[in-house]
């Protein structure tokens, strides 16, 4: 018999209850899977806790046992030590790797696949068109985690080795998130090789090693090439790229920008703000924008901000870009920035009069294919959104499911000009403008699904109200007014398209920080006065 | 025809500490080589590094002519090795273990296997787990002898064994002699010294000697030497005559490179007063104990 084949078949006899275990848990979750998208309220208020419980830890169990079951096999014929009886057997390495990998194959990807397909035929969509990217799917979460798990089998006797071992990598990847809370990032600034690089030794590293490590044995070695390769990928990308942000955001006059953008009056505040709690080792700061002439049928994205401060005294601070995540919509009048000061430093300079000169990275996307869709009164198949229905509570919300990833989509619901009776809640200090709500999903890689177990992504068309400017005169409680779908209501989709990225400058002169800082962290009785003035560029 | 075993200057360190020193090291065709030496003078290091399971230092080693860094896979079809620490898959029958292994060699013996099993009693449905450890070497040894193999590498096989598990051991070594280079370790001399043709001594990491046993017995002689009238040891007295001792009229030493000329001719030269000369053979173990004890005097 060919040499994997009678190692596979010894693994099998060796591992049927781990087998069955997993075999047991992936059946669970198909069935939690099947009945995700067949609930009625009535399910949902009867079996809510068993049904919640189920979809949040069957997944997980399911995942570790796929890991029990990986570390199990490969270390049955472990790689690490010298006392190994098979090591002086006439086991050859390739036919060995291929047994465990093709136990792989079969005991685990080979049900999943056939899971996969199933959701996706009882999801009502078309096995055949979809085919081609449930292999690619393959490629995402199941490969990642059979690659990792493999790899850390290999280098590892056993499995409190393996625990250890899983352990250190929490340690470095604690380690990496408090370097990276101490840089300044902003999403996307490093240069497309430098991800590649990172995604090359991290990847690259757990892929070869293990390999190696079946070829010759060489644990040791192996292990450090993986700790350095991780090691110099985590330092990597916690490189600021500052000035490739500013090379891909090119800086524009206020008037090319397709929005424009002022600093309103800011309420000087009289007391002594410095009432934030002691353990809290950040200062938030608030800086509220007032937006206008955003075009139709678009939408200016807030990527990213750089604050700089520079004092009488002739210093000057500043922490970097750092990522932001904000939309700005026509009708827009009203947008609050937030930027993290460490606590030691606001605290150094909060009651000194500053010089802010603020930096916002900004992109521009276009509405093309524009439609509109009737919401109907059941569950319905669109185009482009895949299957969709009306959340079963009233909402501002439509639950739609796709295979392999949500669609890119701008939405917008004229709210008022509908039947469909909104929310209302009051007072509220953020009041949205219930005239029109928009939804926004940015585009992807659409060749590449989504990572996860499940080819089929659910997923939400969220209509969100637009935040608007409080009347200051206006004694009255303010009105905060939510948009919900009804059937028959009629909502304009459309595809976004990327135009471009562009950069502008605001200045506010005269500004104390601690006038900045996020009411939630303030005495909710802290007095605020107006503040004299303040101008965007 | 290749050395079923050579080394070249063989060096394996761990840290800062020398397990094997440079060792130079011939097995011949169909030799049943032991390698001796205390608990500790580098005699499984060697055999792990021949058996490619920890790389070597410096130097070189081949088995039966390939290099010994490169033994692996099937390079094992031809080689049977057993040790007292290795790890065998406690999980598994003693007869689905002896069945998984046959489709890995091909010279695997069918009829030799069962032979193996009956000589060693083994039972083909007890779980390895509950096999006392005699029972686990005596799978362990079957296992390595049911395919012929050209090399028997036995790193410490008789550990703790009782005698008569060991006689059987020993009997089926015997027994396979004919078709294959043995090559054991032990520190058990009275064992070695009954089968083994050929014996090295390790001594912290160093191979002392490597020669044929009936060579080794031949050249160490016990002499003792009756002195009229009794007189100071001279000086200096050959370097191959190890721990000399006077007492009174007598002088004792081990020569360790003893030829009956030659040693007369010596004796005559510095014991002008020699009455009587007597040549005593040594054991093996006594011929060790001299040994250790000069390379514990330098």
């Amino acid at each position: 018999m060919i040499q994997f084949l009678h190692i596979f078949k010894k693994d099998v006899r060796r591992h049927w209850p781990e087998i069955l275990i997993s075999l047991a848990l992936l059946v669970l979750y198909t069935r939690h899977e099947l009945h995700l998208w067949q609930l009625s309220p009535e399910y949902y208020s009867i079996s809510s806790f068993f049904f919640d419980f189920s979809g949040r830890y069957i997944p997980f169990f399911l995942v570790l046992s796929w890991i029990f079951l990986i570390l199990r096999v490969v270390q049955g014929e472990t790689l690490v030590g010298d006392r190994q009886w098979w090591v002086t057997k006439p086991y050859v390495w390739w036919e060995l790797l291929l047994s465990k990998l093709f136990f792989l194959f079969v005991v685990i990807w080979i049900p999943l696949f056939n899971v996969q397909l199933l959701l996706l035929v009882h999801a009502r969509f078309p096995i055949l068109p979809n085919l081609g990217r449930l292999f690619l799917i393959q490629f995402t979460f199941p490969l990642v985690l059979f690659v990792s798990a493999v790899a850390l089998a290999s280098l590892t006797r056993n499995l409190p080795q393996a625990l250890l071992g899983i352990g250190i990598l929490v340690i470095v990847l604690i380690i990496g998130l408090s370097l990276g809370s101490l840089s300044t990032h902003m999403m996307g600034d490093s240069p497309p090789f430098m991800d590649s690089l990172e995604l090359l030794l991290v990847f690259g590293s757990i892929v070869l090693m293990p390999i190696w490590q079946f070829a010759r044995r060489r644990t040791g070695a192996s292990r450090i090439t993986i700790a350095a390769s991780v090691g110099t990928a985590t330092l990597l990308s916690l490189i600021p790229f500052a000035s490739r942000v500013e090379q891909s955001y090119p800086l524009l006059a206020t008037k090319d920008s397709p929005a424009q953008f002022t600093i309103p009056p800011i309420a000087e505040s009289l007391g002594n703000p410095s009432g934030i709690p002691d353990f809290i080792s950040d200062t938030l700061l608030s800086i509220p924008v007032n937006v206008s002439e955003v075009a139709p049928d678009s939408v200016v994205l807030i990527d990213g901000m750089k604050l700089t401060a520079d004092s009488t005294d002739d210093s000057h601070w500043t922490r970097g870009w750092v990522s932001e995540y904000r939309q700005v919509w026509p009708g827009t009048q009203r947008q609050t920035l937030s930027y993290v000061v460490k606590r030691k430093k606001y605290e150094e300079i909060k009651a000194k009069p500053l010089n802010l000169h603020i930096q916002l990275a900004l992109s521009e996307y276009e509405e093309v294919q524009a439609r509109t869709l009737i919401l109907p009164t059941a569950a319905f198949r669109d185009s482009d959104l895949g299957i969709c229905r009306p959340a079963f509570i009233r909402s501002q919300s439509l639950e739609c499911r796709k295979p392999f990833h949500s669609p890119a989509y701008m939405g917008r619901f004229d709210a008022p000009h509908s039947s469909c009776e909104p929310l209302r809640r009051f007072p509220n200090e953020y009041p949205s403008n219930l005239d029109v709500a928009y939804a926004w999903a940015p585009p992807t890689d659409e060749i590449f699904p989504d990572p996860g177990l499940n080819p089929i992504v659910d997923y939400q068309v969220i209509f969100n109200p637009i935040p608007r400017i409080p009347d200051p005169n206006s004694t009255a409680p303010v009105e905060y007014s939510i948009p919900t779908l009804c059937p028959g209501a009629e909502i304009r989709l459309g595809r976004p398209v990327f135009k471009r990225h562009f950069r502008i400058e605001l200045e506010l002169p005269a500004i104390r920080l601690q006038d900045l800082v996020e009411r939630a962290t303030l005495p909710s009785a802290l007095p605020l006065r107006r503040r004299a003035s303040s101008r965007g560029v | 025809m290749h050395q079923p075993i050579h080394t070249q200057q063989l060096t394996k360190h761990f840290g800062r500490i020398t397990a094997v020193d440079g060792i130079n090291l011939d097995v011949p065709e169909g030799a049943l080589y032991a390698l001796v030496g205390q608990n500790g003078a580098g005699k499984t290091t060697t055999i792990k590094v021949l058996m490619n399971l920890i790389p070597a230092t410096q130097g070189s080693a081949t088995i039966l002519g390939t290099d010994s860094r490169n033994i692996r896979g099937k390079s094992y079809a031809q080689i049977g090795y057993v040790s007292e620490n290795q790890e065998i898959p406690e999980w598994m029958k003693v007869g689905s273990l002896l069945e998984y292994l046959r489709d890995f060699y091909p010279t695997w013996d069918p009829a030799l296997e069962q032979s193996l099993v009956k000589q060693f009693d083994l039972h083909l449905d007890r779980k390895i787990k509950a096999l006392s450890r005699g029972m686990k070497m005596k799978l362990a040894l079957a296992s390595a002898l049911a395919f012929h193999p050209r090399l028997i590498v036995l790193d410490e096989p008789f550990g703790g064994l009782d005698p008569l598990v060991r006689d059987q051991l020993i009997e089926s070594l015997l027994e396979r002699a004919a078709e294959s280079t043995v090559f054991i370790s032990s520190h058990d001399l009275a064992e070695i010294e009954s089968f083994s043709s050929h014996v090295g001594y390790l001594e912290s990491g160093k191979l002392l000697f490597s020669e044929e046993m009936s060579s080794l017995t031949t050249r160490f002689r016990e002499v003792e030497i009756l002195t009229d009238p009794p007189l100071p040891l001279p000086s200096p007295l050959p370097a191959t005559w190890l721990h000399p001792k006077s007492s009174g009229a007598v002088v004792r030493f081990i020569d360790s490179r003893f030829d009956d000329q030659n040693t007369r001719t010596d004796i005559q030269r510095l014991f002008a007063n020699a009455k009587d000369v007597q040549f005593r053979a040594l054991s093996l173990r006594a011929i060790f104990l001299a040994m250790a004890r000069k390379s514990g005097e330098v």
